[in-house]
C-alpha cells in the first residue's frame, strides 16, 4: 500500500515537472554554440573566410575537458569546421571566441586590451568580468546558468547581437 | 565462496556484462547528442551540477578538501556514507555494517571513535548539525545514511571549530541535497537486503518549490554464528533457556521534506533506526554473548533565512530543533525473543515481555534534544577583503544513557525522565578575515570563543595562506578544534556487578591543535594531490581504573568487590601522516588514480603510551580506482588495501585467550577489499540499472568495536555484499 501512495504522489506531482541534471560545462559549451547563431562579427574579421575554421580559445583553466572538442566534432559554426586551443597571451589573436577561466584582474585587463577591436567574442564565468568588459559573462541562479551583456563592450567591438538573445541576458551598459 | 557458487555469481556478472554492454551499444546517446536538439530558452531552464563551486571551494578553504559529486556517486555505486568514506584519504573502517552508534564507524586520522559512535567527525546535511549536540556522536551507522538524494559531499580535513564550535576535531563532512531531480530506485542484495529509495520536487513559482525524499532499508544481515572464531569460544552465554541464535535484522527508514519560500527554507529530517548490537553492528561486542535490539530516532528541524541585504552582505539566520532519542523499550534481547518482537506489529511491542521466562532484562534509553540558533554576516570591504562573522546558541537538555539493570523498568513517562534530565546551553562568536594580497595569495586569519555553562571556556583560532599559481594550489594552515564532553561522560552512573561507573562534572574539552600543508596540481586530465599533516591532542577524555580504589556495593542482598571508574581528561597524543592522490584521465573512456595515506603517532593514556598501529589504526592504507565510461555503459573497480593492526586485549584470562598473541594482542591482519560497480545510466532516457559487488575476495574482515579490547573483534564479519538495482529519474 505504501509503494501505491507513493507512486500516486511522484506522479501527481511530476506532471508538470521534468527535470534533470546536467554538467555545468557541458551546459555553458552549448550556449557558446548558441551564441554564434544571434551573433554577427564584425565585417573585415575572418569570420567569413571558409578556409579558415572556427577557432575557439580558452584562456587559464580549461574546465571543459572534452566537452568543446566533443562540439567540435559534432557540429559546425558559421559553416565552417572547428578548431579549439588552449591559449597563452601571444595566440589569444588567432581566436574567434575566447572562453577566459577565472583569473586575476591584471591577466583580464591584458586580455581585454589585447583583444579590442580584433573581432573576438570574449565569455567568461567569473563575477564582476562582465562588468570589466568581457562580452558575455554567464553567471548561475538557483542553479541554472544565464548570463549577462556588455552592451558597450558588444557595440565598441561592433558585435551586432540579435534582439532574441538580449532578450533573455542580463544587459550590463 | 559457497555464497557465489549458490547464486551462480560468475554466471550473473558475464550475463551482467554483456547485457550492460550490448544494451549501451544499440541506446547510447551522449549528453551532448541530447543537449544539440535544445533552445538556448531550453538551455537556460536546465539545472546544472556547477563544478566551479567546487574547486572554488579547493581554492579558498583553508582546509585539505575533497568534493564527491553524484556523478562520482553514481559511477563509483556509493550507496551509503560508509562506502565513500572507505574510499576516501585517511578514512579507515572501525567497525563494518552496523546501523546503530557501535556500527558502520569509521576513524579519521587515527582518530578512533569514542563510546560515543562517530563523534570525531563533524556531520552536517545542507549545513544542518546532524552530530549530536549533546556530544553523543551519531545515533546510527554511517551505512544508514543513504546518498541517493545527495548531489555533493564536501570533506574538510583537520580541524574546523574556528567555525563550527565543538565537534568539528578531526574533521568535517557535509552533505548537500539534490532540490532538482526527481527520481526513484529499488535494489535487492545479498542477506535479503531491500532498499527502496524516492525524490521528488516540484516548484509551484519562482520563488516557492518544495522537495521530499524517502529512504527505506531493510534486511536480515548476515547470521555470524557461522564464520565467528570468537562464538565458539562463548563461555557464559547463551545458556539455556536462552536462543542459541543471533537477533541481527535491521530496518531503518529516512524521510527528508522541505520547502524553500522567497528566502525562507524549510527542512525537516527523520532517521528512524532499528538495528542490533551485536550483529549486524558489533557481532564481536561483549564477546558476541548477546545481541541487543536497538532503536533510535534521529529528528532534525530547520528554519532558516538567507538573504543578500545590499551587495557586499549575506545576512543568514538558522533555528535548528533536534532530538535524538532511544525507543525507550530497547533491551538486551536474546533473538528468539527479538524475533517474536520484530515480526509482530510495531504496537505489539509493549504488549510481549521476552524476558519475561529469564527474570530478568536490562532496559537502554537516551535522549538529547536541542535549541540552536545561528546567525551569520559575509561581509565583503572590498573585492580582496572578506569577512565571516556569527553567533550561536544551543540550549540543551539531555538524558545520559540509562541502563536500568534487571527488574528495571523502561523509562516511558516524563517523571522517571525527569530525574535523570541535565541541562545547559553554549555560546559562541567566530570571525574570520579572508584578504586577498594579489589573485595568488590569500590570507586568512580568525577565531571563535565558545562559552559553556557545563566545560567552561575555549578559544580557538585559524589561520591559514593559500597560494594559487596556474593549476598549482598550496596551503599552509594550523587549525584547532575541540570536542565537547559528551552527556554520559559527564553524567552517566551505573552500579553493577562488574564495576562502578561515576559521573564526572568536572570534565574539560578535548582539544586538538594542527598543522598541515597541501598542494594540489589540478588541470583537465591530470591531478595531484600530497597532504601532510602533524596534530597535537590534549585533555583526552578516558575511563580511569583508580587502583586501589575499589570499592564495595550491594546490589540486592550481595555485596561486590569492584573497581571505581570515572571519565576523566587523562590523555594526550600525536598523530602524524601523509596523503598522495594521483588522477589520470587516460582517454574519454578511462580514468585511475591512486591514493596513499600514512598514519602515524600514538595517544598516551593514563600514563600509557600506545602506538596508533597498536590501538587497532593500520599505518597504511592503497586505494587504486579504474573507471570505464562508453556511451551508457560505467564500470568502476577499485582495490583497497589496509595494513595490519592491533590492539591489546583485556580477554587475556578468559577463554578467549587462545585468540590472542603471545603478548596478549589480537592481531588483524592486512586485508585486501574490492569493490566493483556496473552501471547502465540513462536507458531511454530516464531508466538506470547497476549491478555492485563488494569485497569479492574478502570475506573475513574487521568487526571490531569501540571497546574492543573488552570484547572479542575475533568474530569477524563477512564483507560480501552484492546488489542489483534499477533506479527511474524523471
Amino acid at each position: 500500500m505504501k509503494i501505491k501512495y507513493l507512486t500516486y504522489l511522484i506522479i501527481t506531482l511530476i506532471s508538470d515537472s521534468i527535470y534533470s541534471q546536467f554538467d555545468e560545462y557541458t551546459v555553458k559549451a552549448q550556449f557558446m554554440e548558441r551564441f554564434t547563431h544571434y551573433i554577427e562579427w564584425p565585417e573585415g574579421s575572418t569570420i567569413k573566410n571558409q578556409e579558415i575554421p572556427f577557432r575557439i580559445g580558452v584562456y587559464g583553466e580549461n574546465h571543459f575537458e572534452n566537452k568543446l572538442n566533443e562540439i567540435a566534432e559534432l557540429i559546425e559554426i558559421k559553416n565552417k569546421k572547428v578548431e579549439l586551443r588552449e591559449v597563452d597571451f601571444k595566440s589569444i589573436l588567432d581566436c574567434d571566441m575566447l572562453f577566459i577561466s577565472k583569473c586575476s584582474e591584471e591577466e583580464l585587463n591584458k586580455i581585454i586590451r589585447i583583444a579590442v577591436g580584433r573581432s573576438i567574442l570574449l565569455i567568461s564565468d567569473s563575477d564582476g568580468f562582465g562588468k570589466k568588459g568581457v562580452h558575455i559573462n554567464f553567471y548561475n541562479k538557483n542553479d541554472k546558468i544565464n548570463f549577462e551583456i556588455n552592451i558597450s563592450s558588444t557595440r565598441r567591438d561592433t558585435f551586432k547581437i540579435s534582439s532574441r538573445l538580449l532578450k533573455l541576458a542580463r544587459i550590463i551598459e | 565462496m559457497k555464497i557465489f557458487k549458490a547464486i551462480g555469481l560468475t554466471k550473473i556478472l558475464l550475463f551482467a556484462l554483456i547485457f550492460f554492454y550490448n544494451v549501451s551499444l544499440v541506446l547510447g546517446q551522449t549528453e551532448i547528442e541530447k543537449l544539440k536538439e535544445l533552445s538556448i530558452e531550453d538551455l537556460m531552464n536546465l539545472n546544472v551540477i556547477t563544478v566551479s563551486k567546487s574547486e572554488q571551494k579547493l581554492k579558498e578553504t583553508p582546509a585539505m578538501v575533497f568534493v564527491i559529486t553524484s556523478k562520482m556517486i553514481k559511477e563509483k555505486g556509493y550507496s551509503d556514507l560508509f562506502d565513500v568514506l572507505n574510499s576516501t584519504a585517511y578514512f579507515q573502517i572501525q567497525s563494518e555494517h552496523g546501523h546503530w552508534t557501535k556500527g558502520g564507524i569509521i576513524n579519521l586520522r587515527g582518530n578512533r571513535s569514542g563510546d560515543s559512535g562517530n563523534n570525531k567527525v563533524l556531520l552536517l546535511i545542507d549545513g544542518i548539525k546532524i552530530s549530536d549536540y549533546g556530544g553523543e556522536g551519531l545515533f546510527m551507522g554511517l551505512n544508514s545514511i543513504p546518498l541517493y538524494s545527495i548531489k555533493q559531499i564536501e570533506i574538510a580535513f583537520g580541524p574546523n571549530s574556528t567555525l563550527y564550535g565543538k565537534d568539528a576535531y578531526a574533521g568535517m563532512i557535509n552533505l548537500i541535497t539534490n532540490t532538482h531531480d526527481n527520481f526513484a530506485g529499488y535494489s535487492y542484495g545479498t542477506f535479503n537486503s531491500q532498499k527502496i529509495y524516492a525524490g521528488v520536487f516540484h516548484k509551484l513559482t519562482d520563488d516557492f518549490n518544495f522537495n521530499i525524499n524517502l529512504y527505506s532499508y531493510k534486511s536480515d544481515e548476515q547470521d555470524p554464528t557461522s564464520i565467528s572464531k570468537s562464538y565458539k569460544y562463548r563461555a557464559v552465554f547463551p545458556k539455556k533457556p536462552y536462543t542459541s541464535i543471533f537477533y541481527r535484522a535491521s530496518k531503518n527508514n529516512m524521510i527528508s521534506l522541505g520547502f524553500n519560500i522567497y528566502d525562507f527554507s524549510v527542512k525537516y529530517i527523520l532517521f528512524d533506526i532499528l538495528a542490533s548490537e551485536t550483529y549486524g553492528s558489533n557481532p564481536n561486542l561483549y564477546a558476541t554473548e548477546y545481541s541487543t535490539l536497538l532503536g533510535a530516532k534521529n529528528q532534525f528541524c530547520n528554519i532558516k533565512y538567507e538573504k543578500n541585504i545590499i551587495e557586499n552582505l549575506n545576512l543568514s539566520f538558522d533555528y535548528n530543533y533536534t532530538v535524538n532519542e532511544f525507543n525507550p523499550m530497547t533491551a538486551n534481547l536474546y533473538l528468539g525473543d527479538l524475533d517474536r518482537m520484530f515480526v509482530a506489529n510495531k504496537d505489539s511491542l509493549n504488549s510481549i515481555d521476552p524476558f519475561y521466562a529469564y527474570g530478568g532484562r536490562k532496559y537502554y534509553y537516551f535522549r538529547t534534544r536541542s535549541h540552536n540558533f545561528d546567525a551569520k554576516a559575509i561581509y565583503n570591504f572590498t573585492s580582496n577583503l572578506k569577512n565571516v562573522s556569527g553567533f550561536s546558541f544551543s540550549y540543551i537538555d539531555g538524558i545520559p544513557v540509562i541502563s536500568e539493570g534487571k527488574g528495571g523498568n523502561p523509562i516511558t513517562t516524563d517523571r522517571q525522565r525527569n530525574n535523570y534530565l541535565h541541562n545547559f546551553n553554549t555560546m559562541g562568536f567566530f570571525t574570520e578575515f579572508a584578504y586577498r594580497t594579489s589573485y595568488n595569495l590569500l590570507l586568512t586569519a580568525g577565531g571563535r570563543y565558545d562559552y559553556s555553562n557545563n566545560y567552561g571556556n575555549t578559544f580557538m583560532p585559524r589561520v591559514s595562506a593559500i597560494y594559487n599559481y596556474g593549476f598549482n594550489v598550496f596551503k599552509a594552515v594550523y587549525s584547532t578544534g575541540f570536542l565537547a564532553p559528551s552527556i554520559t561522560q559527564v553524567y552517566f552512573e551505573s552500579v553493577t556487578t562488574f564495576s562502578w561507573i561515576k559521573p564526572n562534572e568536572n570534565l574539560k574539552p578535548e582539544t586538538t591543535s594542527n598543522f598541515e600543508f597541501n598542494y594540489d596540481y589540478i588541470n583537465k586530465n591530470f591531478r595531484i594531490s600530497t597532504n601532510i599533516f602533524y596534530s597535537k591532542f590534549s585533555n583526552i577524555i578516558a575511563e580511569s581504573v583508580e587502583n586501589g580504589d575499589s570499592v564495595y556495593v550491594k546490589i540486592g542482598n550481595d555485596s561486590f568487590y569492584v573497581p571505581l571508574l570515572q571519565s576523566e581528561n587523562i590523555g594526550i597524543g600525536e598523530h602524524y601522516g601523509l596523503n598522495i592522490f594521483l588522477l589520470k584521465r587516460i582517454n574519454r573512456m578511462f580514468e585511475t588514480y591512486i591514493n596513499y595515506s600514512l598514519l602515524l603517532g600514538y595517544d598516551d593514556v593514563n600514563n600509557k603510551r600506545i602506538k596508533l598501529n597498536n590501538n587497532l589504526i593500520a599505518n597504511h592504507k592503497i586505494n587504486l580506482g579504474l573507471t570505464f565510461n562508453y556511451k551508457l555503459l560505467s564500470i568502476y573497480g577499485e582495490l583497497i588495501w589496509i595494513s595490519d593492526k592491533k590492539i591489546k586485549s583485556n580477554h587475556f584470562l578468559s577463554e578467549y585467550a587462545v585468540l590472542l598473541d603471545e603478548n596478549g594482542y589480537l592481531l588483524f591482519k592486512s586485508a585486501l577489499l574490492t569493490n566493483l560497480n556496473i552501471r547502465l545510466n540513462n536507458l531511454f532516457d530516464s531508466f538506470s540499472m547497476y549491478l555492485r559487488i563488494k569485497n569479492l575476495f574478502n570475506h573475513e574482515y574487521y568487526g571490531q568495536t569501540i571497546n574492543a579490547q573488552w570484547g572479542s573483534p575475533m568474530v569477524l564479519q563477512d564483507m560480501r555484499r552484492i546488489d542489483l538495482g534499477i533506479e527511474l529519474s524523471f
